[in-house]
């Protein structure tokens, strides 16, 4: 028993039946309830526990439970007396001395406040002999053949058949009993029992017509079936009776069991391609292409000694076809005869299906066909491509990391690197959601480079990603893939023409702004795009606006110049969106900009858990496989409802047949998978680079230019003081125009760093995991307090004016509440002294740059350090072309130069020229 | 039964307008009320007033539905109507013809009448929904309309808590739910079952009595092997 519970004084609330009483429990001082236990919790309760330092009361409750139990042991209990008509309740006998003795040398022994002891001590004695009452029923059905089989043999007759209605105690599901028994000995359940079982019987009869009939009757027992209602209730009324809990057994003397199964495809190939194929050809996919299907009947457990499996023969399935009625006679056996399946055995029409919604069947099992599931048997090429590509961490193909890769790959990049390459290869789409810093990019760019070694695969890559990323990618594919060309498709003066011809088998990398503004022709330069579509999300179901819906371009010959490529036309060897989480709306804009670019070959990247949203993932991979979880509506009816309604076990059994489908096209790997996990170094730092706004670039050139002038015309201390001003004010100004100009947030989209931490954050916490944000600025970690606080995701912000106890209630809060509750925890670089421990963390951000290695990694380790089980990921933020990526650029290419120059952070900057500090500080975004 | 009444908190103004009820019965109490009624423009303007909120609390008993209508001028009247209860020989056939049908008892639990039940009850003699100037309207207004606005927004209002509950009809035949259900389960027993059912036979007792003592047997061993450990 809960320790709370034992310290205060305890009432017993006596009720009608006498075991629904129930014992309540008191804080310490008798003001407030804490629990009310049932009789069904309360005596375990007190019997298992000896209750040291407990209320008298509590301890005279135990005392009274055990004296009830003694009593009831030497079955000195008996039927209530003034129990109406039946007795449904039970108390001590009142006969026996012994009773009355124990009883009363009890109730001389309670506590004050303690009242109620008989009824509570009568309470015990009925709760032990009807344990299991008021605990609902369900009902099931049983069919029965009341004359055997012998009856089939004769000319088919109504009542044949009867349905007899059992119902089961849902405290103990082995205690059944027919309907007719509960009528005849209303003790058996508890009084509600009865009303329960005629909800239950309206309930089934409204999912299956002839139990109606059942009804009209005083007692809802067994009934009649005619062949035909029999006939119904194999052919559907069984599945909508399990729809709501409802089970049919039938006679165990119809032993035999036909199955269907739908065979794809059969021998013949229905499109010319496939016929030119041989078997050792590579299985690939053409979603285009149709395939002949036919049905397979066959009798369960009859696979014959000869090898046959059952399957029913042409003739066989002639007679089944002319069966009339609810049961035939196959190969001297009856069976019963599902209506739809006897249909199918007549059913000698070819059949064509689409190969994408076969291969759909074929990973999971199944397929709708007719609003009916049925099982499927992939043959042939068929299953030879369910069965390369079911597991996408197979090793199926001995590639290895290419040689251009200027990295090694890390063992499950090698293996997503395979995985991307089988899936294109075979004209497949493919979404690799690992998790954050795990490499997703750098696996890309090696299935980029494999993709050149083949002439059929080789080809530029457009990359589409939001716009806080696209100098991450510049730099990932100039340090990994060095020489390749990269060129970014972005702002007012784009020219795909020329972009494509420098980026000749290498990248372009584009922002989902660009893309839409492109495919739409809007009069927008790009360089605004916020990275998300939150702008033109339409909300999901509502239709767009037609002024919305601008013919995108998709036919060149509708231009003035038709040579002219375009993002739609471009011949590109492979699409890949970045963070595609942002195309998770299919009818918003960006989405539908996005389907309008061709390529032989699809890649999503996330870093968020899209198979939790069943709307983004099908969303995804509608655009990598389009067609292979069919219309939305379709597939919210068909797997998502079900899915999200919670009924079990279809739930849970839907569940998993979808995940059998996409489990081919989604990879997604955890940091903590434990094969990943020992793989990853403890603690991994990346630099992300990103642009300035339009607003941070004019404010740097004006506040850089205005200082300048005053620093050449200024020396000494007022010198080292201007520029020390200046690097500081340049810092703000790459953080946050309003850091600067110490205005409020203001609009959103003003800082290119902020628009990036929003995104780390949202992929850190849809991971679960939490992040350290450091920053040097108590006025910037204000900013971003209220930025987050504005999208309502939990924050806390240290810096140093935190008084103690409330650090230490912060970092408890964040070490110690559940995964969600307190993720992001900003401080400021200075407050971060030592005493914190704050290995929750599996991120760590460095929002703006201290310029001194030493205390940076202090911080860092205030997230990693020993004891510390998890890898760690820094990020450190890099306004790109500011004196903040010179510095950087400093820090990583001569250390120890830096160390030497920066070892005092930015004091020595101070002692520069002006020529030198002009040009450490000249913006140049475009690098 | 006199202490027997449930009250309902007044209806918000709503904004879009029925004339009509939900369910069958709720319109056939609507029925009654119009078909009485002489005069068009009161029961135009109860319809208004029940969607304007112009009704109070409703409490409703056997025998009556009332409540305090306010008028225009927030005036309040006090309205009730009422009707006939059923004798306790009508209860007696209304209940033993409820009974008989499994179905009946189900739907009625679901809050369900089926017109088959109170056809079952017609058979028996017995009106269990009100029909034409079965409805008494009365009000300590001063309008001689029959019934007046006040009654005939009480009424529109009262179609509504029909619609939820058709227990309420039954309450103000005379019977509330409870009493109801508890005589419809003793009634629905099987009745080949009742002449013996006062009684558990003796085997039965001594099945329980035994299980009972073999429960309590085994929480004791629990107990003191509790005991023995700490």
């Amino acid at each position: 028993m809960e320790a709370e519970l034992r310290r205060g004084p305890v009432t017993f609330a006596p009720k009608d039946p006498a075991r629904s009483g129930h014992l309540v429990f008191h804080t310490e001082d008798g003001a407030e309830t804490l629990a009310e236990l049932s009789l069904a919790e309360a005596v375990p309760a007190l019997c298992q526990d000896r209750l040291p330092e407990a209320h008298p009361a509590v301890r005279f409750w135990r005392t009274a439970t055990i004296t009830a139990l003694e009593l009831v042991g030497r079955r000195h209990i008996e039927p209530a007396a003034d129990a109406g008509h039946h007795s449904s309740s039970w108390r001590l006998s009142r006969s026996e001395g012994d009773v009355t003795a124990r009883i009363e040398a009890l109730e001389a022994q309670a506590p004050e406040g303690v009242t109620h002891i008989r009824a509570y001590l009568d309470a015990v004695a009925d709760y032990l002999a009807l344990p299991d009452m008021d605990a609902g029923v369900r009902i099931s059905l049983r069919i029965e053949l009341p004359g055997g089989l012998e009856s089939l043999d004769a000319a088919p007759a109504d009542g044949r058949f009867v349905v007899a209605v059992q119902v089961h105690c849902l405290a103990d599901e082995a205690v059944v009993v027919d309907a007719a028994d509960l009528w005849a000995r209303p003790d058996r359940f508890g009084p509600g029992s009865r009303a329960d079982a005629m909800l239950s019987v309206r309930r089934a009869a409204q999912a299956c017509p002839p139990l109606e009939r059942l009804l009209r009757q005083q007692v809802p027992d067994r009934l009649p079936l005619d062949d035909d209602e029999v006939t119904d209730l194999l052919g559907g009324g069984v599945e909508r009776l399990a729809a709501i809990g409802v089970g049919v057994r039938w006679p165990e003397e119809l032993s035999g069991r036909l199955s269907v199964a739908a065979v794809i495809p059969t021998s013949g190939p229905l499109t010319r391609r496939r016929r030119q194929r041989t078997s050792d050809d590579e299985p690939t996919f053409d979603s285009t292409e149709l395939l002949h299907m036919r049905w397979r009947i066959s009798l369960d457990h009859d696979a014959g000694d000869d090898g046959s499996d059952g399957e029913l023969t042409r003739s066989e399935l002639d007679e089944l076809a002319r069966t009339r009625g609810p049961i035939a006679r196959v190969r001297d056996r009856w069976v019963l005869v599902d209506p739809r399946l006897a249909r199918k055995a007549g059913d000698t029409e070819p059949k064509a299906v689409g190969a994408l919604d076969a291969l759909g069947a074929a990973l999971t099992g199944t397929a709708e066909i007719d609003d009916e599931l049925v099982s499927v048997v992939p043959t042939g090429w068929l299953r030879q491509l369910r069965e390369r590509i079911a597991d996408p961490e197979a090793a199926h193909e001995r590639i290895d990391a290419p040689a251009a890769l200027a990295a090694d790959l890390r063992d499950y990049q090698l293996r997503g690197l395979r995985w991307l390459h089988r899936m294109t290869a075979l004209g497949l789409g493919a979404c690799l959601a690992d998790d954050m810093g795990l490499g997703k990019t750098i696996t890309l760019i090696a299935l980029h480079l494999h993709r050149q070694s083949d002439e059929s695969t080789a080809g530029p890559t457009l990359v589409v990603c939001p716009a806080s990323l696209l100098g991450n990618w510049e730099r990932e594919i100039e340090r990994f893939a060095p020489g390749i060309p990269v060129r970014r498709y972005h702002g007012a003066d784009r020219d795909l023409d020329t972009v494509l011809r420098q980026a000749d088998g290498g990248f372009v990398v584009t922002t989902y702004g660009t893309m839409r503004a492109d495919v739409f022709h809007h009069a927008d330069d790009g360089r605004d795009d916020d990275s998300t579509d939150a702008g033109d999300e339409p909300v999901l179901g509502e239709q767009p606006a037609p002024d919305e819906q601008p013919a995108p371009r998709t036919d060149p010959g509708a231009d003035a110049v038709p040579s002219v490529p375009t993002l739609a036309t471009a011949p590109w060897g492979m699409v890949v969106v970045d963070e595609a989480q942002h195309v998770k709306n299919a009818r918003s804009k960006t989405a539908r900009a996005l389907r309008t670019i061709s390529a032989p070959a699809r890649v999503a990247l996330t870093g968020t858990p899209v198979e939790n949203n069943l709307s983004e993932l099908w969303a995804i991979l509608d655009w990598t496989n389009p067609g292979l979880l069919g219309s939305l509506g379709g597939f919210r009816a068909r797997w998502a409802e079900p899915i999200e309604s919670g009924r079990e076990p279809q739930a849970t059994e839907t569940a998993r047949r979808l995940s059998r489908l996409v489990a081919p096209f989604l990879l997604r790997r955890r940091k903590s998978d434990p094969g990943i996990a020992p793989e990853l170094p403890p603690k991994t730092q990346t630099d992300r680079p990103v642009a300035l706004t339009t607003e941070q670039e004019r404010l740097y050139r004006s506040v850089a230019q205005e200082t300048m002038e005053k620093i050449r015309a200024s020396s000494g201390m007022a010198r080292r003081g201007l520029i020390l001003a200046l690097l500081t004010a340049l810092k703000q100004v790459c953080n946050h125009p309003a850091q600067y100009l110490k205005e409020p947030l203001g609009a959103p989209g003003r800082s290119g760093k902020l628009t990036l931490l929003d995104e780390l954050v949202t992929t850190i916490t849809a991971e679960n995991d939490a992040v350290l944000i450091f920053t040097q600025y108590v006025g910037m970690a204000r900013l971003i307090e209220e930025h987050f606080v504005a999208r309502g995701t939990p924050i806390q912000v240290l810096h140093g004016g935190t008084p103690v106890d409330q650090r230490e209630r912060m970092v408890r809060r964040f070490q110690e509440s559940e995964p969600g509750e307190a993720p992001v925890f900003v401080l400021s670089l200075k407050a971060a002294g030592t005493g914190l421990n704050l290995t929750r963390a599996g991120h760590v951000v460095h929002y703006d740059r201290w310029w001194n290695p030493a205390v940076e990694e202090q911080a860092t380790d205030r997230a990693y350090r020993i004891g510390q089980t998890r890898p760690v990921q820094v990020h450190r933020l890099i306004a790109e072309g500011t004196v903040e990526d010179r510095i950087a650029a400093m820090l990583r290419t001569k250390r120890e130069l830096a160390d030497a120059v920066l070892g005092s952070g930015e004091a020595a900057l101070s002692e520069l020229s002006d020529a030198e500090l002009a040009d450490l500080i000249a913006l140049d975004p475009r690098r | 039964m006199s202490e027997l009444a449930k009250g309902f908190p007044a209806f918000a103004p709503r904004k879009r307008r029925t004339r009509r009820a939900q369910t069958w019965w709720g319109n056939a109490w609507i029925d009654a009320l119009e078909e009485s009624s002489l005069d068009g423009d009161a029961l135009r303007r109860g319809r208004a007033w029940a969607h304007g909120g112009h009704v109070g609390t409703i409490a409703v008993s056997p025998g009556r539905i009332s409540a305090t209508v306010y008028g225009d001028d927030h005036t309040p009247y006090e309205t009730l109507v009422a009707l006939d209860q059923l004798s306790d020989a009508d209860w007696d056939r209304l209940l033993d013809q409820i009974a008989a049908k499994a179905g009946h008892v189900a739907a009625l639990l679901e809050r369900d009448m089926p017109e088959e039940l109170v056809d079952t009850a017609d058979d028996a003699g017995v009106r269990l929904l009100p029909g034409m100037d079965d409805l008494e309207p009365r009000c300590t207004c001063d309008d001689w309309g029959h019934p007046c606005t006040h009654a005939a927004a009480l009424c529109y209002q009262a179609s509504w808590l029909l619609d939820t509950d058709p227990f309420l009809l039954l309450l103000m035949r005379g019977c509330g739910e409870e009493d109801l259900l508890a005589d419809l389960q003793r009634r629905n027993a099987d009745p080949a079952s009742m002449a013996d059912a006062p009684r558990l036979d003796p085997a039965a007792i001594d099945r329980i009595v035994s299980d009972a003592a073999s429960r309590a047997t085994e929480l004791l061993t629990q107990a003191s092997a509790v005991s023995r450990i700490r």
